[in-house]
């Protein structure tokens, strides 16, 4: 038996010893890898112990992973064509090869579980490796501190999962636009510009999308400079890389992006007119680092065949996915009147294709619901 | 005095464990539960005068309480919002605490209230700001996390995310940007640090809390 992971997503697969330097495609992320002789199930035992206050957080996220970097010190096996390995900066593997004639695919994916095994949410196909911090994990802190390198800036998500706050370091003259309020607090030599990006369009589809018509523009003016942003609730924050693929935002969302994403409102037709407040959706597009938050913690799931959430539940997935916002199925045979009664708590999402949702562990409406009932009664 | 700090960093609460003669004084609200063993004594915070200023400017309570045990006890202290808790040694130095951080201290600290200004003021800082000097622990809290931050030369936050800071930091308050981009960029004002020294964030801030909640309510 190979146990590989795939060095782009982290999906992990068993294959029988006889696709021993072949090459298969990855079901999770479509990127083609290479089937190393030696298992590199191994390394992940290496990995530092966690703090035990560890095992409290999300689990997905405390799962120590094998790294692009531990399969890359297998010896490559023989391939018919070279692929290229991730390297540990973020230069982007954009390049997908066409699979050579012959190359059996991984049908021997023996893991069935659907939640991405990755330290990082955001291990997505020529993003960057984020390398969980090991210093501090074996120093004892309750969470793992995420770190990462990519063209536009570095960045550092630290205080995970509940009070989370990103550290981004950008060379002068790079800008990074980020909604209203998120900044904590930044070096002087960051110019701050309000401002409505993007023309009417698609400042009015931010509005739509749930997000203000204002985007803040911060400039490295005077030399490198550094921001900090946080969230107003208490949550995690997450990182994507976008590779000129798209990623839908659920409200509220987004926080910031590199240059050379866009982000915009779009309009979901009935899909998100019947959802009611529960899915209105933000795309950001293009290529470059998008930073999205979330209420509670952040559980990245890598879908293959078909998976539901529940619309107040979903913080981001990407593109590549179908969805479609329907009646819990469980109810649809009661009929409308049921799901009527359940406030819309029935609607949920429901995913097709194969792609990542990033989830939240806490909604919002029940939240606010169950603040409500201690509030003052003078509501109308 | 043992004392340790438990359940960081969101709910956060500081376990004393007092000896005969020893003492802890802590903010009115913190005590959350204490063996029957320990006596509480209220008092004015800092003297009469400073008490009723700090109830009114300073968004502190009038009264501390103070803790002692003749037979010695356990006794834990608490925050009113969700989040991290800092423990400061301090040996003759002083530190600015801002308003509501302070939850307790051990009897050799001395809490004084020091005039902000008011462009803190405007800054709705407050117009006090906590000061506390002399020998012994204080700990003080923050709603999200706590972070430290050495300033060399001059650095920006957001107001609502300074907790503390030593008095050898400067203090002005300016605009986030222009005056288009302070007044729609959901900053606002800001308040431009200066070192050398230290200073303690918070990583959530109650401006921010109360947005997102807003928001989120239709």
């Amino acid at each position: 038996m190979i146990s590989i992971a795939c060095p782009h997503c982290q999906k992990r697969y068993r294959l029988d010893d006889k696709f021993a330097g072949k090459k298969a495609k990855c079901k999770g992320c479509g990127q083609v890898m290479s089937i190393k002789a030696s298992p590199t199930a191994d390394s992940t035992a290496t990995l530092p112990s966690q703090d035990p206050l560890a095992a409290n957080g999300p689990p997905a996220q405390n799962q120590p992973h094998t790294t692009p970097d531990d399969a890359a010190a297998v010896p490559p096996a023989e391939t018919a064509a070279p692929i290229t390995e991730t390297t540990s900066t973020a230069t982007p593997v954009s390049a997908v090869e066409p699979l050579a004639a012959g190359v059996p695919p991984a049908q021997g994916a023996a893991t069935d579980n659907n939640f991405a095994s990755v330290g990082s949410p955001g291990g997505q196909p020529g993003g960057a490796p984020h390398q969980p911090n090991r210093e501090q994990a074996s120093r004892g802190e309750a969470s793992q501190i995420l770190r990462g390198t990519t063209n536009h800036l570095q960045y550092e998500i630290s205080q995970r999962p509940d009070f989370s706050i990103v550290k981004v370091e950008i060379p002068q003259g790079r800008k990074l636009y980020a909604e209203p309020s998120a900044m904590v607090s930044m070096t002087p030599s960051m110019h701050l510009e309000a401002g409505f990006k993007g023309g009417i369009g698609k400042t009015f589809g931010r509005l739509l999308g749930g997000e203000s018509l204002i985007i803040n523009t911060f400039t490295a003016q005077d030399g490198p400079g550094e921001v900090m942003f946080a969230g107003g609730a208490a949550g995690d924050v997450a990182y994507h890389r976008l590779e000129g693929n798209s990623l839908y935002l659920q409200r509220g969302a987004y926080m910031f992006n590199s240059e050379g994403v866009e982000v915009s409102g779009k309009w979901q037709g009935a899909k998100g007119f019947f959802s009611g407040e529960g899915l209105v959706l933000l795309k950001a597009s293009g290529t470059g680092d998008i930073f999205f938050n979330s209420y509670g913690a952040i559980v990245p799931i890598d879908v293959t065949d078909g998976f539901i959430v529940d619309t107040g539940y979903v913080v981001a997935f990407e593109e590549s996915l179908q969805y479609r916002v329907t009646v819990l199925p469980g109810l649809r045979t009661a009929g409308k009147i049921k799901s009527f009664f359940f406030g819309g708590e029935g609607l949920v999402c429901q995913f097709a294709g194969t792609g990542r949702v990033w989830v939240q562990t806490r909604q919002v409406k029940s939240f606010l619901s169950w603040a409500h009932n201690y509030r003052p009664a003078k509501s109308n | 005095m043992q004392a340790e700090i438990h359940d960081r960093p969101s709910f956060a609460n500081i376990r004393v464990h007092l000896e005969p003669g020893e003492e802890i004084v802590a903010e009115a609200d913190a005590m959350a539960s204490m063996s029957s063993s320990i006596e509480m004594k209220t008092q004015w915070s800092g003297g009469f005068v400073n008490g009723i200023l700090k109830r009114l400017f300073g968004g502190e309570s009038m009264f501390v309480n103070r803790f002692s045990t003749p037979s010695g006890g356990d006794i834990v202290l608490t925050q009113a919002f969700p989040g991290d808790i800092q423990c400061l040694e301090l040996n003759g130095n002083t530190m600015f605490l801002q308003p509501g951080a302070f939850i307790a201290c051990e009897s050799g600290v001395k809490l004084g209230l020091g005039w902000a200004g008011l462009r803190m003021f405007i800054a709705r800082e407050g117009l006090f700001r906590l000061k506390v000097s002399g020998k012994g622990r204080i700990w003080f809290g923050a709603y999200g996390g706590i972070f430290q931050r050495e300033i060399d030369s001059e650095y920006i936050v957001d107001t609502g995310h300074l907790v503390a800071y030593e008095p050898t930091i400067g203090i002005r308050v300016a605009m986030a940007g222009g005056l288009f981009s302070s007044f729609f960029s959901g900053e606002g004002l800001v308040t431009r640090v200066s070192g050398p020294g230290r200073i303690y964030m918070q990583s959530r801030s109650f401006d921010g809390l109360a947005a997102w909640t807003n928001s989120h309510l239709y």
